[in-house]
């Protein structure tokens, strides 16, 4: 997509506003001016020795829908970007950024005293403390630390299998949601690969979200060489995350211009895309129980921008008396750290309630995304269990 | 047959009404669809209402002049389908919707609409949200939101011989709202209340309101129902300037439609190469930078569009191609004949397009079909004049059904 002008340049641009029509920010808030003038429209305005005027630049939450409906082929996103790093750098980055976008870095910390420090992070008078010194909204719940870190857990754990697969688990999947990475391992074997997991950092995504693109290009270049290796073994990656599997397979070669990454897409997969795969080569195990329930499946907006279609559907509905119904309904609200951000969280929340609307209209027993931000929001929006689609596939192999 | 790893029975590529309509009779056939687009498509730039010939006269019902038109003009795209199935076509694409949006006509005949610039148009169907538009009624009043820059109540209403009222939007942050934004904005109950009062305040008895088209994206017969409730009059949505909330409505009910039924909708990507052996295409390669993915089909519709939709492109030197299989394109050979000298002229480069058979395969000057597996439809077909005609969504409509229905019988 778009590979001739995936730099900054606004002028492909034909100020027709598509847009504009899918922006979440926009569509909720005229704070933000839309992609259309906050992109291409202010760029070209924009010098690089003149300070930045433009605040709004950081309400972008970098979700990439505009991207793909821009029929012109302008990287909006991309050039928003680029304007959130001047407009951050001359203004200084707070604190509560940084926090935010290395919460990789806490989980080892974390992992000797796990319940102490959920008990901590959900302490009203911390949260409230938080809120006033930090801007981190109070009303958001701050992820949940796991009793063991999936890497612990998979130290004595034996994969077997005739084909070696590499995966790349991500640190939310590490740190906080472990059942997730078991379950993949676990349909990975199934379907007789032996699960390797390669040494990785965050993917670097919550800094790049943040305008801190040397930051992210820094954990990048670590993944690239550890990815390589493995690439270099003969294997195939695999990603349960949709946003760690897109900045991996997209944005290190596009965004952070590390060309090396470009062998590394070739070879990275969405984990239901390389189910899919399997299926096409007709060596999916598709032995499946039944599971009488009725679920909802929420696509996020970077599996839209991977490309691939909505390969979980495709795989989920296959298991026999399951419903799976597609919710016609563009971005969550979350945009990874934005929604944590105290003078963000009412715009987060206000995107999130038509997607809440449309849960509850439709009264699902489970929402299946396969996105950990949207995960979380879909929780703090409706109460309802929320997993990720490859834990269904996990309950119902034979 | 080359297989790649994602293998379908028919891939449609182009995202705009033709498209949406290839791939929806093509799901409704029991094939595996993939459609592609590499962006949103025009059906939310431009269309509002569903035009079907805007030249046929109010009085005459417009079967009957599409009976004479196609008798007149057997090079048309509508002659190529033929009336039975352009009606076929017609009640198909209008299946798909419930009474939350749906379109109407009256008396089987063309009717007239306001536009953006309070002109009047001849249109087909319009949706039940500009339904009561009616010409003759004096006592109107029109409607229009301070900051909305899209949407001047007052030109159009001294234009239609109504009055205006030119409300302020309550909470406004910034002094400019875009129209999705204002759409959602009466998706609410609390938003639309605070409007009511304001506007109960302007009344003089008025009984026909004309609201710029913003009133909800989900459901707005709704919207419209609770706002003729509480202010007791009628309410009719006019056409704003792009892009068109009314379009993103039809685009919108289409996608969700096809991800139900199970087609693979791809939408942002562009088609960079086809692959073609003898006749036949085997497949297309689709770009996502830095990597390229392949997908193959028995059959490939076109549905690109035009010069804004990115089907067809001209170049300096007088040469004017088809952008994915570049598939031979009628034109006069003189660039100097492209254009007229005033704008509102009679261009010929609006006649210019993909040359089909009468089963909507392409085929070159001398008649021989180029591709055997490719069936083309849509604006991006030659032998109409759609702007001069106002036939832009019967075109896309009965086409884009067609070529499936004809590729389906290969």
């Amino acid at each position: 997509m778009k590979q001739n002008h995936y730099k900054n340049d606004p002028d492909p641009c034909i100020r027709c506003s598509i847009c504009t029509m899918v922006c979440p920010v926009s569509r909720v808030t005229s704070l933000f001016p839309g992609p259309k003038q906050a992109g291409p429209g202010a760029q070209r305005f924009r010098k690089k020795r003149e300070l930045s005027v433009d605040p709004w630049i950081e309400l972008c939450l970098g979700c990439h829908l505009c991207d793909i409906s821009c029929p012109s082929g302008v990287n909006i996103s991309y050039i928003n970007l680029i304007a959130k790093e001047k407009f951050l750098e001359e203004k200084g980055r707070p604190l509560r950024d940084w926090i935010l976008s290395h919460f990789h870095l806490f989980g080892d910390l974390v992992s000797v005293f796990p319940s102490l420090v959920n008990r901590i992070l959900r302490n009203y008078a911390m949260k409230w403390l938080m809120d006033k010194a930090l801007r981190i909204e109070k009303d958001r719940e701050l992820p949940h630390y796991s009793n063991e870190k999936l890497t612990k857990w998979f130290k004595n754990h034996i994969s077997k299998g005739k084909r070696k697969i590499a995966y790349f688990y991500g640190c939310y999947t590490n740190n906080h949601e472990i059942d997730v990475g078991k379950a993949a391992i676990e349909v990975l074997e199934a379907n007789d690969f032996e699960v390797i997991l390669p040494k990785q950092e965050c993917c670097g995504i919550p800094m790049l979200g943040n305008g801190n693109l040397k930051g992210a290009k820094k954990l990048a270049l670590k993944n690239v060489s550890a990815l390589l290796e493995s690439i270099n073994l003969g294997l195939d990656i695999v990603f349960t995350s949709t946003s760690c599997g897109h900045m991996i397979k997209h944005d290190y070669d596009k965004i952070l211009g590390i060309s090396e990454a470009k062998e590394i897409s070739k070879h990275i997969f969405d984990i239901f895309e390389f189910l899919r795969n399997l299926k096409t080569f007709g060596t999916f195990n598709s032995n499946f129980k039944k599971l009488p329930i009725k679920a909802i499946y929420f696509a996020p907006c970077h599996l839209k921008a991977l490309g691939i279609g909505l390969p979980a559907i495709e795989i989920l509905r296959l298991i026999p008396d399951f419903k799976i119904e597609y919710i016609n309904v563009d971005c969550c609200g979350l945009g990874g750290t934005f929604g944590f951000k105290k003078e963000k969280y009412r715009i987060s929340q206000e995107i999130g309630n038509d997607l809440k609307k449309a849960i509850n209209y439709l009264n699902p027993d489970i929402v299946l995304t396969d996105c950990e931000g949207c995960r979380i929001q879909i929780r703090h929006l409706t109460g309802l269990k929320v997993l990720h689609p490859i834990q269904i596939l996990r309950d119902v192999i034979k | 047959m080359r297989k790649g790893l994602m293998y379908f029975d028919i891939i449609v590529i182009g995202m705009g009404l033709s498209g949406l309509m290839a791939a929806k009779t093509a799901v409704e056939s029991g094939m595996k669809v993939l459609i592609v687009g590499k962006g949103m498509g025009t059906l939310c730039l431009f269309s509002n209402t569903i035009d079907l010939l805007g030249t046929i006269p109010l009085s005459m019902e417009v079967e009957k002049g599409l009976y004479k038109w196609i008798i007149i003009h057997p090079e048309h795209p509508y002659s190529k389908v033929g009336l039975e199935n352009i009606k076929k076509s017609f009640l198909e694409f209008n299946s798909i919707f419930s009474s939350h949006y749906s379109f109407k006509n009256e008396n089987e005949r063309n009717c007239l609409i306001p536009t953006p610039v309070g002109t009047l148009r001849p249109t087909y169907m319009i949706p039940n949200t500009m339904v009561p538009w009616n010409h003759q009624e004096e006592k109107r009043v029109i409607l229009g939101f301070k900051g909305f820059k899209d949407f001047y109540a007052d030109w159009i209403a001294r234009r239609l011989n109504s009055r205006s009222i030119t409300l302020s939007i309550p909470d406004l942050i910034r002094n400019e709202v875009t129209q999705i934004h204002l759409s959602r904005c009466f998706e609410k109950r609390l938003f639309r209340e605070r409007i009511i009062n304001e506007i109960k305040k302007h009344l003089q008895g008025e009984k026909f309101l004309g609201f710029p088209a913003i009133l909800g994206i989900e459901d707005p017969y709704s919207v419209k129902s609770d706002l003729e409730q509480s202010l007791e009059a009628k309410i009719f949505e006019i056409p704003v300037l792009p892009p068109s909330i009314p379009g993103l409505r039809i685009f919108n009910r289409f996608k969700e439609w096809l991800i139900a039924k199970g087609a693979t909708f791809l939408m942002g990507y562009q088609v960079t190469k086809a692959i073609l052996k003898g006749k036949r295409c085997e497949g297309i390669e689709v770009s996502n930078a830095p990597i390229t993915n392949l997908y193959c089909a028995d059959r490939y519709i076109l549905a690109t569009g035009r010069f804004i939709g990115g089907g067809l492109k001209a170049t300096s030197n007088s040469s004017l191609f088809e952008t994915i299989f570049n598939l031979p394109v009628t034109k006069p050979k003189n660039q100097n004949e492209w254009f007229r000298k005033n704008f509102f002229d009679d261009h010929m480069i609006h006649e210019m397009g993909i040359l089909t058979n009468k089963s909507f395969q392409p085929i070159s000057n001398e008649g021989d079909i180029v591709l055997e597996n490719i069936w083309v439809c849509g604006t991006i077909l030659s032998g109409h004049k759609y702007l001069y005609e106002k036939s832009k969504e019967g075109i896309e409509i009965s086409t884009g059904y067609m070529a499936v229905k004809s590729a389906l019988e290969k």
